[in-house]
């Protein structure tokens, strides 16, 4: 019987998916692996390194439960990889298998460091002198150069420092926030309340297959318009085209992915994409910002694209 | 705890104080706020030897924000120049336009999020020349637990002193 292994790889964007007999000896099974990476790529250098094999060291700070052997490989050159972890001065160093989840890292700096977990959840690592926060579940050994090393500062996605109570704009959004026609669409599982980091409001709008797509709003001129886009919290980063929302011919190019690259949603609410669109106002009345309504008109604005008859589910 | 109990919390020498708060007013220029990661050391006490202003990290944020906002690339700027410098974050400080009192903001966010760091909060953008008793002294506890002084035990907690 066939069993498909999750391969990563330096050579391998996005990781790939190999299927080997359950009886493959190691050699057939780094054959198949080695297939796997792009042209060019493949040498005998290359080892492979199972997941499952990993550091016991850092074992009691994985995300998830361990994969079976020869369920999650990496392919690389290094035999361990050195990791820096950068945080306000202080530095942790660890010799880490390559096949180590870049989330197990992280949740082993958080401890070494002397963070609580509470105090970790909006901490990430990103790669040092880039901006680069890998997703946790990639391995290390996907980051290294020829010198097997990879420094990561851990750092907050956001920081916001300030003096709400000056801030009527936040007092307001805070108002609304708690308001009837927030509430009734939480309730209603149209939408949650994900954070309010002022000014940034994060909210899960749920779609009609019941996905959730996280937007990031940016509110600081309240009850103004906000501004915004899907979100990706396990990454922290602006969400990735291809995980996009998509509807038909029905609401057109109101989730295209190029706008703004990709930071304003495409509608007439937007703060952003009103500007230059005065059409808008005589097409789609409905759907303009109005401060009386607030937040939720953004909100019924998209529960409405993702639910309607045309919304098409991308891959997860 | 009676305000003349509490042991210094954090070292500055005068010079250095006075430099940091003239730079906090000059940066917000009265009508917004401004801040700087507080370097230093942890021994034998928790004490500031150079300040990097955010406006220094965050140009483009300072001149879009009233309020101090801070990605990770800022963040780690200002990790690169602790190694640089063999230097930590040992505290920071940021301007109010009111009260020093923290924000909600504020507690959600801590520069630094291992028990002990220290975030002082400047009242009015920094523009009255505030002296220590003037200052919010905040100390993060972990678990998102903040403990805060001000006035006297603020005085007490900060000590201007030569090295």
């Amino acid at each position: 019987m066939a069993k498909r292994i999750l391969v990563q790889s330096l050579h391998l964007k996005d990781g790939a998916i190999v299927r080997v007999d359950d009886e493959a000896s190691f050699e057939q099974l780094k054959a198949a692996c080695l297939a796997a990476l792009p042209p060019g790529h493949a040498s005998a250098a290359l080892e492979i390194f199972d997941e499952a094999d990993d550091d016991e060291e850092a074992r009691g700070d994985a995300d998830t439960a361990p994969p079976e052997p020869r369920e999650s490989v990496h392919v690389g050159h290094c035999r361990k990889v050195d990791t820096v972890v950068r945080y306000a001065g202080r530095s942790v160093e660890h010799p880490f298998s390559p096949a180590t989840r870049v989330g197990r890292v992280k949740n082993w700096a958080v401890r070494r460091l002397g963070i609580s977990h509470h105090d970790a959840n909006e901490l990430v690592l990103q790669i040092a002198g880039t901006s680069i926060q890998p997703a946790r579940d990639k391995h290390i050994g996907c980051f290294v150069g020829q010198s097997c090393e990879v420094r990561f500062d851990l750092v907050r996605n956001y920081t916001i420092n300030g003096d709400p109570t000056s801030d009527a704009a936040e007092q307001r959004l805070r108002q609304d926030l708690q308001a009837a026609p927030f509430v009734a669409g939480e309730r209603d599982g149209r939408w949650a309340l994900r954070e309010l980091a002022w000014p940034l409001l994060f909210v899960d709008v749920l779609a009609g297959d019941k996905r959730r797509f996280t937007l990031r709003l940016q509110c600081g001129d309240y009850p103004q318009a906000p501004t915004g886009a899907f979100w990706d919290p396990e990454r922290g980063g602006w969400l990735a085209a291809t995980k996009w929302p998509r509807t038909g011919a029905r609401f057109g190019n109101a989730l295209r992915t190029d706008w703004q690259g990709g930071t304003a949603l495409y509608i007439p609410c937007d703060r952003l994409s009103i500007n230059g669109h005065d059409q808008w106002r005589q097409l789609h009345p409905a759907w303009l910002w109005d401060p009386q309504v607030g937040i939720v008109r953004y909100l019924d604005v998209v529960w409405t694209l993702i639910n309607g008859s045309d919304y098409v589910a991308t891959a997860a | 705890m009676g305000a003349t109990t509490l042991p210094p919390l954090l070292r500055f020498t005068p010079a250095l104080y006075a430099e940091l708060i003239r730079e906090l007013a000059r940066s917000g220029e009265g009508v917004s706020e401004s801040g700087a990661f507080l370097l230093g050391s942890l021994e034998p006490h928790r004490r500031v030897l150079e300040y990097l202003l955010y406006e220094s990290v965050a140009p483009e944020m300072a001149l879009e924000y009233d309020y101090v906002v801070l990605t990770g690339n800022h963040m780690a700027i200002a990790w690169q120049r602790c190694e640089q410098t063999g230097l930590q974050v040992v505290a920071d400080i940021h301007t109010h336009p009111g009260l020093p009192m923290q924000s909600r903001s504020d507690r959600e966010h801590p520069i630094v999020s291992i028990p002990g760091h220290v975030a002082l909060i400047a009242p009015y953008f920094a523009q009255r020349s505030p002296a220590p008793a003037d200052l919010g002294v905040h100390r993060f506890l972990g678990e998102g637990q903040w403990e805060s002084h001000f006035g006297g035990d603020a005085q007490n907690l900060l000590e201007l002193s030569e090295i």
